[in-house]
């Protein structure tokens, strides 16, 4: 059993493995020109700089405290709107399709108005990280309410429950791997916006580094930000992964197919 | 292990085939870039020469080459873009890009230089920032990684600051001018067209400093295709020191040319402010241009733009070439050297 | 004084809108259900058995005819009226004893524990507190429910084929619970089945219910003494009278083996 799941864990790790070693040959050969795609040691080396120097923690630490703004501003507006429009009918009625009108627009598709109304500072990154962050997390907080399955709403009628405990009997806890499942999305979609708005805009943060890079042809910057990058949203949504399972439980993952 | 091998050998020919491989094969054209800010699709002085007198298309015509000017608009850091991705042989921009390319590991030599360029610092009209030290916290405008970035550094640092004291503001081009009118950045590098706008004022200019601030622009090439074709090189470069040398006969017939590119004439005095015709089409890669590319790289490298400094003079700069068309074109005494403060060195 | 719970269903008639036209389901069912009565409503697959039972817990809005409880009409579910639906519904997220309490004002009182410990040793789920509902079989989800539906002692306990996931013996020793429980509480009951068997064993009348539309076709009396006999020649008459009901049905001449 453990050593199954440690097997599982293992297979996931043969590709990665294969493209590493192939990087290394093909680079270290320079059968792609370094200047393309630098050698996994000269990334090593330029993230050791980078990191030694300080230069990355204070970009990571700009990026990761608009990601914190804007994933706090979009998650918490989202969820509640997705709870209005779960629990509430009218709400819904009034609110829904302008909702799904306004999901359809990408979110860079915002960008123009946004750096009009907000500038290209802080506030710009923030909100425009909160608009794409808000989005799954309407969605998905509405979709886990919506999707309480009629049958648990039966049981507790029939032993007269006030609003209160349904929602906490049936509702909150059958919403919630939707829920949860939103968080989720609503963070990575912060994440990858995080580095959109930097990109986009100056100012510090591991996009405004990268962009930097780009300009003054330092390809391994850029790719060492590329990799901070994955491994940060990978371990953020690691994270959250684990808190779920520690808060929602086994039996509920098994339970919902 | 051997299907590996077989896939990648059916990848290999396949790639070969469909004539996926650098510069596609099957046409001969010569790709020369160019950063295109916000002027129009002509360039000045001997690339102005060169083009008005389709010198390249004449000297190429018999080998069935097409020359293809391309003016990227990400400016020097684009050209060095296109220049890693194969898509141009020539290029011609400044110095931070050329010195940040090669360090960054682009295969580039330089075959020319030419020095003299001003750049001035502009605010808007309105604006009440009239010095340097005014320009702490705000934002400033600047092409990341091209020569004004280093010159934004200089600046800074005589004035006791850093890039880290203002906000740079990555803007080119008519974006750049489309800011400054705006009042969405404070300050930056540009054009007396603004000036003459109406739009900004300058607070702080090249022209009557020492020529250690003004730029050097260089005429590079691919490593590999001057491998390949140095014969082409040979006579590109040919063609290229005919098209400084029809500049450099005339300045006021030059400056008036060069309002082609969409400057004003008065704009172009002012801005030549009485240096040589000789000096601003001076072709070689001399005392000055090694030892400001040297002075450059060390700017750049403590502001932290350059971050793995190389040896400009090992391996970068091929002056064989220019040396070879100043000789066939018996221009050898034609261009004084340089020394360090733009003064001609007497023989 | 009177006892209360008498159930009177007159002339009640329930339509699905479908499409284009509606779907009569039920069709005049009239039905007196006195206190402490055990009634069992047997009848083929869809012909409206769960939809009378849904009706009678006041989960089902829009119907003719009356509902009547106690001469009240119903006006929604309530705690009176117990229910175990055909799937168990127990909430997955709830562990069985928490399960078990949902009926409960305060399930965490020692009160309330104590009811919770009883019901589930009465359904043979006792060590099983703490599991969760993935963690039972099919037949234990069924008692559970069964036990849920007991613990605030409703006065009528509906049962939507309560027993359908047991084993034989299993079902056997439910049906001497159920009577146990019955006779217990004292409680009406009105359970669905499929098994005639189970019927007879447990029940006052039997309601077979012919389909499309759902009518009742027969009320059938079982006056034998308790606990009965499944071997007895009484026994057997009364299933033949049942089964006779459905043998004259050309359609489905099997269906009570369902
Ligand atoms: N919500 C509904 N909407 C429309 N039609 C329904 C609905 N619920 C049930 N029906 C229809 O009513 C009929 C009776 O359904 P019901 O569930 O009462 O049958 P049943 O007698 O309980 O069958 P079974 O023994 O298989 O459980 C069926 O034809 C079914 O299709
Ligand atoms: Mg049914």
């Amino acid at each position: 059993m453990k050593f199954q799941i440690i097997k599982n864990k293992l297979l996931g790790l043969i590709i990665p493995l294969i493209l590493y070693v192939a990087w290394d040959f093909l680079t270290s050969r320079e059968i792609i020109p370094p200047e393309l795609l630098p050698a996994p040691k000269v990334i090593f080396d330029t993230w050791w700089d980078l990191q030694s120097s300080g230069e990355l923690a204070l970009n990571m630490k700009m990026s990761l405290l608009r990601v914190g703004f804007g994933f706090l501003l979009g998650a918490i507006s989202g969820f509640l709107l997705g709870t209005a429009m779960g629990l509430w009918k009218p709400v819904e009625l009034y609110l829904n399709p302008l909702f799904n009108f306004f999901r359809q627009i990408p979110v860079v598709a915002w960008i123009p108005f946004l750096i009009l109304w907000l500038g290209i500072d802080e506030w710009f990154k923030i909100v425009f990280i909160s608009f794409g962050a808000f989005i799954p997390m309407a969605l998905k907080t509405l979709e886990g309410i919506k999707g309480v399955p009629a049958s648990y709403l039966e049981v507790v009628r029939v032993f007269e429950y006030g609003w209160f405990r349904v929602l906490r009997t049936v509702i909150v806890p059958s919403a919630l791997p939707s829920i949860s499942t939103g968080l989720r999305l609503c963070l990575s979609e912060a994440w990858m916006l995080v580095i959109g708005a930097e990109l986009v805009a100056a100012g510090e943060g591991i996009g405004n580094v990268m962009v930097i890079a780009r300009r003054l042809f330092q390809t391994d910057v850029v790719l060492v930000g590329v990799i901070v990058i994955a491994i940060t949203g990978f371990a953020m949504d690691k994270v959250l992964g684990l808190l779920e399972t520690r808060f929602l439980g086994l039996h509920r993952s098994q339970n919902a197919q | 292990m051997k299907k590996i091998i077989n896939i990648l050998l059916v990848m290999a020919v396949g790639m070969a085939l469909f004539g996926i491989t650098p510069g596609f094969a099957a046409e001969k054209v010569i790709r020369i870039g160019y950063p295109g800010g916000s002027g129009r699709p002509v360039s000045a002085g001997g690339w102005g020469y060169v083009q008005a007198k389709n010198l390249f298309e004449e000297e190429f015509k018999k080998d069935g080459y097409r020359i293809e000017y391309n003016y990227i608009k990400s400016q020097g850091p684009g050209c060095n873009e296109a220049l890693a991705n194969n898509s141009l042989d020539f290029s011609f921009h400044g110095d931070l890009p050329v010195l940040a390319g090669r360090s960054g590991g682009l295969k580039i030599k330089a075959l020319t230089a030419s020095r003299g360029g001003n750049a001035h610092l502009l605010v808007p009209t309105n604006s009440s920032i009239k010095t340097i030290k005014d320009l702490k916290g705000k934002r400033v405008g600047v092409g990341v990684g091209t020569w004004t970035h280093t010159l934004l550094a200089r600046v800074l640092n005589d004035n006791g600051m850093t890039l880290k004291d203002i906000k740079v503001i990555n803007i080119t081009g008519s974006d750049f001018e489309t800011a400054i009118a705006t009042n969405d950045i404070d300050a930056g590098f540009g054009s007396r067209a603004l000036v003459r706008r109406g739009v900004a004022k300058i607070i702080w200019t090249t022209v009557g400093k020492p020529v250690k601030y003004q730029s050097i622009f260089s005429l590079v090439v691919r490593e590999a295709f001057l491998k390949q074709h140095p014969d082409i090189v040979k006579r590109f470069v040919k063609m290229y020191v005919k098209g400084l040398y029809l500049a450099s006969l005339n300045k006021n017939e030059t400056l008036k040319f060069n309002t082609r590119t969409g400057s004003a004439l008065q704009d172009n005095i002012d801005d030549n402010a009485g240096q040589s015709i000789k000096y601003i089409t001076a072709p070689r890669i001399d005392g000055q241009v090694t030892q400001l590319y040297k002075e450059v790289q060390l700017v750049a490298k403590n502001n932290g733009l350059i971050r793995k400094p190389f040896d400009v003079d090992k391996d970068f700069i091929d002056s064989s070439f220019l040396e070879a068309a100043l000789k066939e074109l018996n221009l050898e005494n034609h261009w004084p050297n340089y020394d360090y403060n733009g003064n001609p060195i007497k023989k | 004084m009177e006892r209360l719970g008498t159930l009177e269903v007159k002339n009640l008639n329930k339509k699905y809108r479908s499409q284009n036209d509606d779907l009569l389901v039920l069709d005049d069912i009239n039905l007196t259900v006195q206190p402490g009565e055990f009634i069992s409503i047997i009848g083929s697959s869809g012909c409206g058995k769960t939809t009378f039972l849904r009706l009678v817990v006041g989960l089902e809005k829009g119907y003719e005819g009356e509902i009547l409880l106690d001469g009240q009409r119903l006006n929604g579910p309530s705690l009176k009226r117990g229910v175990v639906f055909q799937d168990h519904r127990l909430l997955p997220w709830l562990s069985i004893e928490k399960n078990v309490g949902m009926g409960l004002k305060n399930p965490k009182s020692g009160e309330s524990r104590k009811t919770i410990q009883e019901h589930l040793e009465l359904v043979g789920l006792k060590g099983f507190e703490k599991h969760y509902p993935h963690q039972l079989s099919g037949g234990m989800s069924q008692r559970a429910a069964i036990a849920r539906a007991l613990v605030n002692r409703p006065e009528i306990l509906l049962l939507d084929e309560p027993l359908g996931a047991l084993d034989a013996l299993t079902r056997m020793y439910m049906h001497q619970e159920l009577e146990r429980i019955w006779m217990k509480e004292d409680i009406t009951m009105i359970m669905i089945t499929h098994d005639v068997d189970e019927a007879i064993v447990l029940s006052d009348k039997i309601v077979v219910m012919s389909s499309r539309p759902g009518t009742i076709k027969k009320i059938i009396p079982v006056p034998l003494a308790r606990p009965r006999d499944r071997a007895g020649y009484d026994f057997a008459n009364i299933k033949e009278e049942v089964l006779a009901e459905f043998q004259l049905h050309t359609d489905h001449p099997f269906t009570y083996s369902i």
